[in-house]
């Protein structure tokens, strides 16, 4: 009598794992390091967990004006402001049991939950910049409208009008990204049209950095919030160093089993175990500070979500 | 009999043991808990400067001021104590508007499968299965939330110099639409910025709106008359 599979279940599995772990979908979209988020200190022993950054209105801020041969002159004023910065610890901790660390034959076991710490770290970062840049104080766009070349320009004649200078990038959810595109699509103006740098824009790219639209870096990100109540999304556009931050390394952990410093960054991973659980316990630390700088160097972009 | 399945002598209410009903179960195991990402608690403030056009009326933005520490001066303190932020918005010229604004607050808060989500109340979250969708969105309440604020003295009108950036702004879409009016999707699209233009001048009083078309009166079929009595020989 021949063999056949379906009569020697107990000789055969069910399913086999294959020997590569497929990442799931997410958005892995990251403004982490980005030059135009300025980078403002680490913030460990320093005292305080709030960074007050200086600013003066020097090097072209006030004009000189004409006075007369036999005239003193009078002081002018500086102008002076100035932001704080929080940090705060972000976290992410997981735990896994002996048993399933053991039987892992895929590659998610004790090391691949330690690789886990940047990629929570950049998402995390990202989502604080692109809620700090939703708080602009002008606003682009129009709610419940999907967003159009139109409104892009409102947001860069807004930077132009305040003078606002530099390089600029721009953080949008994927919906308004896609909205853009499709009004990039009918776009009559020959300038735009037919410029071939703008032709790529339409290309499909996905998350993250999608391109240059008339010289302001685009991101994408589904860090971007809500607004009017979840109806919309809010984006931004803004000039290296509207938006800025802060970090604050850990240097001097005591007890610790086991910590695991990401190289070049302050994030750290502490290894805890719990012998009576058989658990292994891995805390991702990041301690970080995001805020807007100045007002000004920023458009928020509301359209529809 | 290896169960008893019907209503034998053991069921939970003649036990003893307090009960309560079930998780409803799916072959994805349980639905009750959101599987939306978690989100912090948060407090709408806005600034003179934010308005905008919803359905031809000048209302304010609001921006989420979250308790999220590290995010905009929220200090670790305290799980996140917020009088930092609030003392920087409000010295920037924003109005905190808090929570017990409206009766009950505007934020409701879930517990959702990754940790708890604040929405705010005009927000109705949505999930099929394993799979959260966007929530639902009830945008006239929210417009009559914003339309309170102001009625109420909580925020402020626009002033008038921030009125007309509004219309400024849209006559600039109008003016860079102009050109490109050739072809057909141009047209439609400076079309509609005329249109978006004379909403805002109507919101901010500079234009009369405009007649509302005439609709036909049906004409309702009356009880049919009487035919003329006929005078018959009789």
């Amino acid at each position: 009598m021949a063999t056949f599979y379906a009569d020697i279940a107990d000789l055969r599995l069910a399913a086999v794992l294959a020997a590569e772990i497929q990442l799931l979908l997410a958005d892995r979209a990251s403004l982490w390091r980005n030059p135009a988020i300025a980078y403002l200190g680490d913030q460990s022993g320093s005292g305080s967990t709030v960074r007050k950054i200086p600013m003066a209105g020097l090097s072209g801020y006030d004009a000189m004006a004409a006075i007369a041969e036999n005239v003193a002159a009078t002081d002018t004023a500086i102008t002076d402001a100035s932001v704080n910065l929080t940090v705060g610890r972000q976290v992410l901790q997981r735990s896994i049991s002996d048993i399933a660390n053991a039987t892992d034959s895929v590659g998610l076991n004790v090391a691949a939950l330690a690789l886990d710490a940047v990629g929570s770290a950049e998402k995390r970062f990202t989502s604080m910049v692109c809620t700090s840049g939703a708080g602009f104080t002008t606003v682009a766009g129009s709610t419940g409208v999907a967003m159009s070349v139109n409104d892009w320009f409102s947001a860069q004649f807004a930077l132009t009008q305040a003078s606002a200078s530099g390089p600029a990038i721009s953080c949008l959810y994927p919906k308004q990204w896609t909205d853009l595109q499709s009004s990039l699509r009918a776009e009559a103006s020959n300038l735009i049209a037919y410029t071939p740098a703008d032709r790529s824009l339409l290309d499909l790219k996905g998350q993250g950095f999608v391109g240059t639209f008339n010289s302001v870096d685009v991101y994408v990100s589904t860090q971007v919030p809500t607004a009017n109540a979840g109806a919309d999304s809010a984006g931004f556009m803004a000039v290296q160093n509207a938006i800025g931050y802060i970090e604050m390394s850990v240097t001097s952990i005591r007890g610790g089993s086991e910590v695991i410093p990401v190289s070049g960054t302050p994030i750290f991973t502490e290894i805890q175990r719990s012998a009576s659980g058989a658990l292994t316990t891995l805390v991702h630390n990041y301690y970080c500070g995001v805020s807007v700088l100045q007002d000004g160097m920023g458009v928020a972009i509301i359209t529809d979500r | 009999m290896g169960h008893d399945f019907g209503t034998g002598n053991t069921t939970a209410a003649t036990s003893g043991f307090a009960t309560s009903t079930a998780e409803a179960l799916t072959g994805a195991g349980s639905t009750t808990r959101l599987r939306m990402p978690p989100s912090p608690n948060f407090l709408y403030c806005h600034h003179p400067e934010r308005w905008q056009i919803m359905d031809g009326e000048v209302l304010p933005v609001l921006h989420k001021l979250e308790q999220s520490p590290g995010v905009a001066n929220v200090s670790p303190r305290n799980g996140g104590d917020m009088s930092g932020a609030i003392g920087v918005k409000v010295k920037n010229g924003w109005t905190i508007i808090p929570h017990d604004v409206i009766p009950g607050g505007y934020v409701r808060k879930f517990e959702g499968a990754f940790g708890p989500i604040h929405l705010t109340k005009w927000e109705t979250p949505r999930q099929h299965g394993l799979r959260a969708y966007d929530p639902k969105v009830d945008t006239t309440g929210y417009r009559e939330f914003l339309r309170d604020l102001m009625k109420r003295g909580v925020l402020q009108p626009p002033m008038e110099h921030i009125l007309e950036t509004l219309v400024e702004r849209a006559q600039a879409a109008v003016d860079r639409s102009a050109p490109h009016t050739a072809t057909e999707a141009g047209k439609k699209i400076h079309e509609a910025e005329i249109a978006k233009l004379h909403a805002i001048e109507v919101a901010c009083g500079m234009r009369q709106p405009a007649p509302k078309p005439k609709t036909k009166r049906k004409r309702t079929r009356s009880t049919p008359k009487k035919p003329p009595e006929v005078e018959t020989d009789g």
